[in-house]
């Protein structure tokens, strides 16, 4: 027997995991509610199905792609949620996601539910609702789901939803646990709305900024705010209350830095690879001997002319002109100097490209001034929510 | 050729050289580096401006070093 909770007419949909999963008889879910649309319940269904039954599923784009075997060779009666939960907390399966291909080819990476369950926070208040930012079947999202689920808390699934619809979920459902990138909560300005619900805010995926920090402050006022580095090789591995970062005592014997690099110890990352140890390709400085602050990828790096110019830098100036709502720079060959730097800027006041380049000549050395300036309404943003630069 | 004057006397605006006429005599003798002063970057900025305006990338082929060897390239 199934049921599903559904609200459509506000444009958002509700997950009540804990009640949505008192099923078990996948074939018969799929018959009945299956339709070409993508449906979060579905969805959730067939994962929460497979995971039951010690299924692997490989994840891609919504979509649950590969199962290690479809029959349900016994039929399992679930008693309870608690029954359900405890069902999912032991599951023998394993998720095979891919990752998002913002720095490369995307990767197969496989994981245990076990490393899902580890990663998340046992939390008793019952009241916690989450909002769901994340692609589902990504790895923050699915993070946010076993997060909710293993806590029997409400999700609410606001997958590339707008601004509009988010602020109306979030005053209607009480939502008070977010997580998103920083291009997210970037496409939310201007800043003009106030959402006291929200008691944790959670940004991951990027780098984010204290300018960024500083608006989200403002209006989600009662909201601690969280920094979460994670990746989908690792989860989450490192999480900081404000702009720096600690190594947990619990992976401390698992996380080493090499030239300033991030290596993980391969218990912490999923099994794509059977190195021991994994370059992560992602640079920190450290402020003392414990707290760091991760400053970028090393494929963020680009040679102009001879020089060695962090992309995330000339972003981040430029990010924080008054006039400047959101840019990405992106590099293009260029017979002079190897390669040029392209600023695709998104801007709240008409400016010629000259009066533009005047704002940032004082702030930037010049070989980091972007060659090439286009004036865009919006950004490319990939199905994870990260920016991409093109 | 008025639109290659122009970009390059943006250039030169922006960076704060002196400007060139293309009714002057011998301005297609002009060097970019050594008479107008340009260098690598602003060379970098002229290619990416004389592209967007004509779709030819004039130093594929070769570093171009005066105003004549621009405008041979250009249709």
């Amino acid at each position: 027997m199934f049921s599903i909770y559904k609200k459509d007419q506000s444009n958002y949909k509700i997950t009540d995991l804990s009640f949505v999963a008192l099923i078990n008889d996948l074939e018969h879910v799929k018959e009945n509610i299956y339709c070409n649309n993508f449906s979060p319940e579905l969805f959730y269904i067939e994962l929460i199905c497979s995971l039951i039954n010690n299924i692997d599923v490989t994840l891609y784009d919504n979509k649950i792609i590969e199962k290690s075997h479809t029959k349900i060779e016994n039929s399992i009666t679930l008693l309870d949620v608690e029954d359900l939960t405890a069902r999912i907390m032991n599951s023998k399966s394993s998720l095979t996601l891919f990752t998002s291909g913002t720095t490369g080819n995307p990767k197969r990476i496989k994981h245990t539910v076990k490393r899902f369950i580890e990663m998340c926070r046992v939390q008793e208040d019952r009241n916690i609702v989450w909002a769901l930012l994340y692609n589902p079947s990504h790895m923050a999202g699915l993070q946010v789901f076993f997060q909710s689920f293993i806590n029997k808390n409400k999700l609410v699934y606001l997958f590339e939803t707008s601004k509009m619809v988010l602020l109306k979920a979030c005053e209607a459902e009480k939502i008070t646990h977010i997580s998103a990138t920083p291009t997210f909560y970037r496409l939310l300005a201007p800043y003009d709305f106030v959402v006291p619900t929200i008691v944790r805010c959670t940004l991951g995926g990027e780098k984010s900024d204290s300018k960024l920090l500083e608006n989200l402050k403002n209006v989600f006022v009662n909201a601690k705010m969280n920094n979460i580095y994670a990746s989908t090789e690792a989860g989450s591995i490192f999480i900081s209350k404000g702009e720096f970062f600690e190594v947990l005592p619990k992976l401390k014997d698992k996380v080493k830095f090499v030239e300033n690099e991030i290596v993980l110890h391969h218990t912490l990352i999923g099994e794509f690879d059977k190195e021991k140890w994994f370059y992560t390709g992602d640079l920190v400085e450290f402020i003392d001997d414990k707290k760091f602050v991760i400053i970028s990828r090393k494929s963020d790096f680009v040679n102009i002319g001879g020089n060695r110019v962090n992309i995330l830098e000339v972003e981040q100036v430029i990010r924080n002109l008054s006039q400047v709502i959101n840019v990405s720079i992106s590099t293009q060959d260029n017979s002079v100097l190897g390669k040029i730097l392209i600023a695709n800027v998104v801007l709240n006041i008409e400016l010629t490209k000259k009066e533009f380049k005047n704002l940032i000549k004082p702030k930037l050395a010049h070989y980091k001034i972007p060659t090439k300036i286009n004036f865009v309404e919006k950004l490319k943003m990939a199905k994870s929510g990260k920016l991409i630069r093109t | 050729m008025t639109i290659v004057e122009n970009i390059i006397n943006e250039i030169c605006e922006d960076k704060g050289l002196d400007t060139i006429s293309f009714s002057e005599n011998g301005y297609q003798d002009l060097k970019l580096r050594d008479d107008i002063g340009f260098d690598s970057f602003d060379l970098a900025q002229l290619t990416v401006m004389i592209e967007d305006e004509f779709d030819i990338d004039i130093f594929e082929d070769g570093i171009v070093s005066t105003v004549r060897e621009i405008l041979q390239k250009l249709p």
